[in-house]
């Protein structure tokens, strides 16, 4: 089974290089022959270009949640396609995958989503904010134990 | 919001979850429950500019890129551009035809997202459709499968392109001082050819679109054509030496609103004909024509408010550089009652005609027979010291400004985005779409509030460069304030 690890978030914005940075972990932690790692600023489209052709794709991106930075969340993927679009340009990442599965385009059986919340995504920088640090590994461990587990199959 | 003493109820359109680069809408009621006044706030990234200061000035072609995550393209492209007027360097004709290639490529994918996935479902699908058909997915729905695909095929084989020269998928990293890192194999030079051709196609097919479901239904016309969505402002477009627009070089050049020209300069001249105006509101700041003066955010001749991004760029120019664009313009205006067009939301038709610009331009290039050279650096001897660089991004001028010192370090960034340069436009839009579709009693419904947001939309606003995050799209909510800022009605859309 081919699976990618996709960072998501902007490596300059603080706390939004955290979806890169734990996905980086996560390769390093768990990643063999048949795991790829991507780290990209990308919404809509691109990510399912990104996503084709694996069986499986874990996506790491970052929420704004000062009140409970360092916690992570495992999305359903039918949660964010019930999203629509009100942006003035990119589309989400649900309504790709739904876009892409209509279209009968190759995207993975399986897509995990995590989000973890972060303090700060609008101050230029290059470090994350330091309790987000040090919850990092964490949710790495978090996010690989979900990927050996059962809750992985479904 | 600054305490202004005013009696007016506020309707506020504001995210509760910032997920990313949320946006917030203001409306103000007055006693007679009519809006005095309405408001576009836009998030705030802080600090860009002591984040670039003391680095190597030729690292920010890849840093600009990563403000945003739409048009790093754009960003890079420009930084480039700055960087050759920094190292005072002139780069080969090919690097520059090359350079141009690729950002032909990038706009055939950027207008085509904007069309199909973000402005087109408001016409396609319809503004008082249920917002969650609203959406690329309801756009296909009603064109088909077919055309769906075509689309698709459209923006992964441009994409593709940008993917051939940048060097690094999303990102590029091709733009050096003095050119371009990689050329293009005589192979390479053959796909993106065939790419060109397709992508010609698919602009024909666009109009098509255009024709059957938005030219050929009244009610939308009638709309795009209402003064509640028109402006009768200033105009500014990058221009070549025949007055056509060029989203890679050339000057800039800026018509009044009957479409005569009242300035056209080379763009490092760009501070001597704008001023930013500062409200206490916004972070934002409000450019405007210096030689026109700052009046508020008020249309007329007396008011030094100007547009860009495509409408602007039409009405800038006296016709399109290559043959199905030129037919198209002139269809386009004698259309809409000829020139200028202030009608915004024509800005989506606009943007199509570019869209069939850049798919031709991006033949010609693909057939220019310096296409191929592998003479595409000039190498910088100078020493180092400030530049201007400007594009048209697709949602505008796009304006880089660096200070380095003599080990090439940056001292000073400056930038001007499209978004910067139509934030007073988009305050009188959002403003005059509110007030003539909230009259007492009016209750605010759904369709409402989304014809408030089409006046917006079609400005294409880059609200904080970062859409890649969950869900990767702009939450509103919509609140209604009395005239004692008292809340009475809150609306969330996701």
């Amino acid at each position: 089974m081919r699976t990618l690890i996709l960072g998501l978030g902007n490596p300059i914005l603080s706390d939004d290089a955290a979806g890169l940075q734990a996905a980086r972990q996560l390769y390093e932690l768990v990643g063999g022959e048949d795991i790829d790692l991507v780290e990209a600023a990308v919404a809509g489209m691109q990510t399912v270009q990104l996503l084709s052709g694996y069986d499986r794709a874990v996506i790491i991106d970052v929420m704004q949640d000062e009140a409970r930075v360092g916690e992570v969340w495992r999305l359903d993927s039918d949660e964010l396609e019930n999203v629509s679009s009100t942006s003035s340009h990119g589309i989400g990442v649900g309504q790709a995958l739904r876009l892409a599965r209509l279209m009968g385009l190759p995207v993975p059986e399986q897509i995990l989503i995590y989000a973890i919340a972060a303090a700060d995504t609008s101050t230029f920088g290059e470090s994350l904010t330091p309790k987000l640090r040090q919850a990092l590994p964490a949710i790495v461990r978090r996010i690989a134990a979900d990927l050996a587990g059962p809750s992985s199959q479904g | 919001m600054t305490e202004a003493k005013v009696e007016t109820r506020r309707i506020s359109i504001d995210p509760i979850t910032r997920l990313e680069g949320h946006g917030r809408i203001e409306i103000f009621l007055n006693d007679e429950g009519d809006v005095e006044n309405a408001y576009f706030q836009v998030p705030e990234l802080r600090g860009f500019e002591k984040f670039c200061e003391g680095r190597p000035v030729e690292t920010l072609p890849v840093i600009t890129a990563r403000i945003c995550g739409v048009c790093p393209e754009a960003h890079h492209m420009c930084s480039t551009k700055a960087l050759d007027a920094v190292f005072k360097v002139e780069p080969p004709s090919a690097a520059k035809k090359l350079r141009e290639l690729l950002y032909s490529a990038f706009y055939v994918a950027d207008h085509a997202t904007h069309f199909y996935a973000l402005g087109g479902p408001d016409f396609v699908v319809g503004p008082d459709a249920p917002a969650a058909e609203r959406n690329i997915v309801g756009v296909i729905g009603k064109v088909g499968m077919e055309i769906g695909g075509q689309v698709l095929n459209a923006l992964a084989a441009t994409h593709e392109v940008v993917a051939m020269l940048g060097g690094k998928y999303i990102h590029p990293t091709c733009g050096l001082p003095g050119g371009i890192s990689k050329g293009l194999t005589e192979e390479e030079r053959a796909k993106v050819e065939e790419i060109a051709k397709a992508a010609i196609e698919f602009g024909k097919l666009t109009i098509k679109i255009v024709d059957d479901v938005v030219l050929a239904n009244k009610d939308y016309v009638d709309l795009i054509l209402s003064d509640t969505f028109a402006h009768q402002t200033y105009y500014m477009g990058l221009v070549d030496e025949n007055n056509h627009p060029n989203f890679y070089d050339g000057q800039l050049r800026v018509v009044d609103q009957q479409g005569k020209e009242v300035a056209k300069f080379p763009p490092s001249q760009y501070l001597d004909y704008i001023g930013e105006h500062v409200e206490p509101w916004s972070y934002l700041k409000f450019p405007f024509l210096k030689q026109v003066g700052w009046n508020g955010l008020t249309d007329g001749p007396s008011s030094g408010i100007y547009r860009v991004a495509p409408l602007a760029r039409l009405n800038a120019a006296d016709g399109m550089a290559t043959p199905l664009a030129q037919a198209e313009y002139e269809r386009f205006y004698s259309t809409l009652g000829g020139k200028p067009v202030h009608a915004t939301l024509a800005t989506h038709w606009a943007r199509v005609v570019e869209l069939v610009y850049a798919a031709e331009r991006l033949l010609e290039l693909s057939q220019d027979p310096e296409i191929t050279s592998t003479n595409i650096r000039t190498i910088p001897t100078e020493t180092p010291g400030e530049g201007v660089g400007v594009v048209e991004a697709p949602r505008g001028v796009l304006i880089h400004h660096y200070w380095a010192d003599e080990n090439a370090l940056a001292k000073k960034v400056n930038l001007i985005v499209g978004t910067g340069h139509n934030n007073g436009a988009i305050a009188m839009s959002i403003n005059k779409a509110a007030k003539g579709l909230i009259k007492k009693g009016t209750v605010v419904s759904e369709g409402l509030l989304n014809t408030i947001e089409m006046a917006f939309r079609a400005y294409d606003p880059c609200l904080a460069c970062a859409t890649h995050s969950l869900p990767g799209q702009m939450p509103l909510i919509v609140s209604i304030y009395d005239s004692q800022r008292n809340l009475i009605q809150s609306l969330r859309r996701d």
